[in-house]
């Protein structure tokens, strides 16, 4: 008996999901519609999903398995990026399309579920194979997983694998985080769950450890012997869209940087892994997690500053405030912006300030990462007439594009054609999609392919997550404890005025990005 | 004649193409983006289709595109001209452009040629070259010019006599990396075929599979279908018996079914002339409605974005010379 495909051609197959189904609990969701379903699609119009593969939908609304496909084209159709809709693609994958009705909390909903996995396992040789992915509210995790643990789903009879994959956020703090852990490990083994952030997922950021690691020239560059700061960016240009009340009890702390954020800068700060393989990629991203300095109380005002957005007018519309939008109390002290200066207490970092930002209704939609260098230690040119000037205080930069225009630029000075010695800043660009000019898969297609292959390298261990709810806990308690004057900064800016103040006092200052 | 073409006359026109690439840009930014040379070698009558291909290959292999255009008969020639491929990707601010050198050679002056295209490299980066033009490969005038490359790729698609092409491919392989797009048109036959042995319950019986067999439609064995036996036999190993068979006169040869069987396990793929594929496995059915006709820059796209040895195709190569006819 053959153990591994002996016709496997890693040098040009596209990795390959095995036979195998999905179960999505929370399928009338908008994840569901906007990101999964049309990520699955993707996969199977690319030829990556086997001819045995099924998708199990749940949720409570009654619907025939046709009336899932119908709504699940409509779906694919409506929210699919940079592809075409084929529909021969479409009919094979909508036949491994299934639905299961049923209430998270009746243990009868898992019978019914266990039976129609029973029976795609007859009929699409699944082997037993089975991805529970939980896009529901968070506080239906526990009860769903229970609910699998009950009705024996969490392992499969004929020696098949089971996996969980949880979606942020993982708790709402460092006690709820760790009580979800215990919950979900009375069911599930660490290896057999996946806690996604689909920031990792994203091409970029998994670019920034091939920059990092696979190239000799910027490693020796990046410590605190070089790098003067870092500044790590993601701003919105939309307010909260209709999720009011979801935003009203998370903020931008716990929407944005407790995970996604930290998860970056983890990236960009971790020590090199000896292999690129799961558990070493993991471990070096947890540790940097940990080393991250925990504030006390008073480090936090000086650190930390919290923000949210009011009304205004932005190119002849009207906009409402944070306080006017549905489903937020008329009087919230919600953050919808947060900056904090994090430290990390290692060799490497020890002193470099970490600046990280992120808020709602600013001037635009970026995400970026900016390592600033130190300025040359002697200033050769600034006492020549028409000398450098103010382009010889221009720090060298290197920036990581995350969105919208993934990529990577250096800024570095430049003479100014013609006589004299001036200098002024030029950036050398280096565009990802562009330069490559091949479409990107989402972050989706990418982390469910690792998911449905077993690979968890871009996946957040719960050592990871406790220690990024340790980094910020201290900034929650306090600014839970304080009365803020909101709104502190108009649509269309780039954040309250008190985070601008919180770099200068250090003699630094927000790039615009 | 080399005379008439001057390597650093195409330098100076190059960098003049950047600066005019710049002031035409108004404003805007213009970048550049190389990652190779890519020497590509076409016949004359060709031109206009390669250079479709060519310019969509750029966006995702950016390159120093040097396009010889090899004129038949004994008349000397020899002329060159700069041009720059640009696109606006996504509707973006920046345009990208890749620097195209066209040189033009009679048959009867290509061994002047290496001299101009060694100073047009790129300078430390890998260098293709793609030849169009059958028989270059062991060609003398064009030895010195396949010396410049770090991988050749060939099109073996239509060759006859097989033997000696496969013979031409394996000694080309001793100093560089050579391909083969017969190859390349391969890979979603062997792909599709992997997948279905992902299934645990196929892959453990695969041990009862006794004997295979490649068919295919054509006058001569397409060196594709040699290929193909050439990795079921990688893959399953001396103890199965390996069959090619010759089904009818299609013109050009196409591979037509895989079967491999023993015992009570069956695996058969057919993929008819619509290019539909049917595939049954243990009584199994499945239909895979996408098996197209791959066009040359889905075929050279593949082939650009590997850059190392393909030592499951250099098996298969070995199979094709032995087995060849």
């Amino acid at each position: 008996m053959a153990s591994s495909n002996p016709f496997t051609d890693p040098l040009r197959f596209e990795r390959q999901v095995r036979p195998c189904a999905v179960v999505i609990f929370g399928a009338n969701g908008d994840l569901t519609k906007r990101k999964l379903v049309p990520a699955l699609y993707r996969l199977a119009f690319e030829r990556r999903l086997p001819s045995g593969f099924a998708i199990v939908g749940n949720s409570r609304t009654e619907m025939s398995d046709g009336d899932f496909r119908e709504k699940m084209r409509t779906s694919v159709q409506q929210f699919l990026e940079e592809s075409p809709f084929d529909e021969d693609v479409w009919r094979d994958f909508a036949r491994g399309l299934h639905y299961v009705a049923g209430d998270l909390r009746d243990p009868g909903c898992y019978q019914r579920l266990a039976a129609k996995l029973g029976e795609i396992e007859r009929t699409q040789l699944t082997g037993g194979n089975v991805l529970f992915y939980l896009s529901t509210h968070p506080s239906h995790y526990e009860p769903v997983v229970e609910g699998l643990g009950g009705a024996g789903l969490n392992r499969a009879a004929g020696g098949g694998w089971r996996r969980l994959v949880v979606e942020k956020p993982f708790g709402h703090d460092l006690d709820s985080s760790r009580a979800l852990d215990r919950a979900v490990h009375k069911v599930f083994q660490e290896e057999e769950v996946y806690r996604i952030d689909h920031y990792l997922g994203k091409e970029t950021v998994q670019n920034l450890l091939a920059f990092r690691f696979g190239n000799g020239i910027f490693e020796p560059l990046w410590n605190r012997r070089y790098v003067n700061s870092v500044q790590i960016t993601a701003a919105e240009s939309i307010g909260v869209e209709g999720r009011g009340g979801y935003y009203e009890e998370a903020g931008a702390l716990r929407d944005m940087i407790q995970n996604h954020m930290l998860q970056i800068l983890a990236t960009v700060a971790m020590e090199p892994p000896a292999l690129f393989e799961a558990a070493a990629v993991r471990d070096e991203r947890a540790k940097l997690l940990r080393s991250i300095h925990v504030m006390s109380h008073d480090e936090v005002t000086a650190h930390a500053v919290k923000g949210q957005y009011g009304p205004a007018n932005v190119g002849g519309r009207a906009l409402p405030g944070f306080r006017q939008e549905e489903g937020v109390k008329p009087d919230s002290q919600t953050g919808t912006y947060a900056a904090v200066t994090f430290f990390i207490d290692n060799w490497r970092w020890a002193g470099v300030p970490f600046h990280v930002r992120s808020g709602k209704r600013l001037a635009k939609r970026v995400t970026d990462i900016a390592i600033q260098y130190n300025a040359a230690p002697h200033r050769v040119f600034s006492g020549l007439p028409g000398g450098a000037g103010m382009a010889e205080m221009a720090p060298n930069l290197l920036i990581l594009r995350v969105q919208p225009e993934e990529g990577i630029s250096l800024r570095f000075l430049s003479k100014q054609p013609g006589s004299g010695m001036k200098l002024r800043p030029v950036s050398m660009d280096f565009n990802y999609g562009s330069s490559f000019g091949m479409r990107s898969p989402t972050a989706y297609e990418t982390l469910l392919v690792d998911a449905l292959t077993g690979d968890a390298t871009l996946y957040s261990r719960q050592d990871m997550v406790e220690a990024s709810w340790q980094a910020v806990m201290p900034v929650l308690e306090v600014w839970g404890n304080t009365k803020f004057d909101f709104p502190n900064y108009a649509s269309g800016t780039w954040g309250p005025a008190a985070s601008d103040e919180m770099l200068a006092r250090r003699g630094q200052a927000w790039r615009v990005p | 004649m080399a005379a008439a073409i001057q390597p650093e006359k195409i330098l100076k026109d190059l960098s003049a193409l950047w600066v005019n690439l710049g002031r035409e840009a108004e404003g805007g930014n213009v970048l550049r983006a190389c990652a190779m040379t890519l020497i590509v070698i076409t016949g004359d009558a060709e031109g206009d289709a390669v250079g479709e291909t060519v310019a969509k290959l750029m966006r995702e292999h950016p390159s120093r595109l040097v396009m010889l255009r090899v004129k038949p008969g004994g008349e000397p020639l020899l002329s060159e001209r700069v041009v720059a491929q640009c696109w606006m990707p996504f509707g973006g601010r920046q345009q990208i452009c890749c620097e195209q050198v066209e040189i033009t050679a009679a048959e009867s002056v290509l061994e002047d040629v290496p001299a101009v295209v060694r100073a047009l490299e790129a300078p430390d980066l890998p260098v293709v070259i793609w030849t169009r033009v059958p028989g270059l490969l062991h060609s003398a005038e064009c030895a010195p010019l396949l010396d410049l490359a770090d991988k050749v790729i060939v099109d073996s698609a239509g060759w006859p006599h097989t033997r000696d092409k496969v013979r031409a491919i394996r000694n080309g392989l001793r100093t560089r990396l050579v391909a083969d797009l017969e190859w390349t048109r391969l890979t979603r036959w062997r792909q599709t075929l992997a997948q279905e042995f992902d299934n645990p319950a196929y892959l453990s019986r695969l041990g009862e599979i006794e004997w295979a067999i490649v068919e295919y439609d054509g006058e001569f064995v397409p060196l594709r279908a040699l290929y193909l036996a050439g990795w079921l036999r990688q893959a399953l190993g001396e103890r199965v018996a390996i069959t090619l068979r010759g089904l009818g006169q299609a013109s050009p040869p196409r591979l037509h079914t895989v079967t491999l069987s023993g015992g009570a396990m069956s695996y058969r793929m057919n993929v008819d002339a619509t290019r539909a594929a049917e595939m049954r496995i243990c009584d199994q059915h499945s239909a895979h409605p996408l098996m197209p006709q791959l066009d040359e820059y889905e075929l050279m796209r593949e082939e650009l974005g590997i850059t190392g040895r393909d030592a499951i195709f250099e098996a298969s190569l070995a199979f094709a010379e032995e087995h060849g006819q």
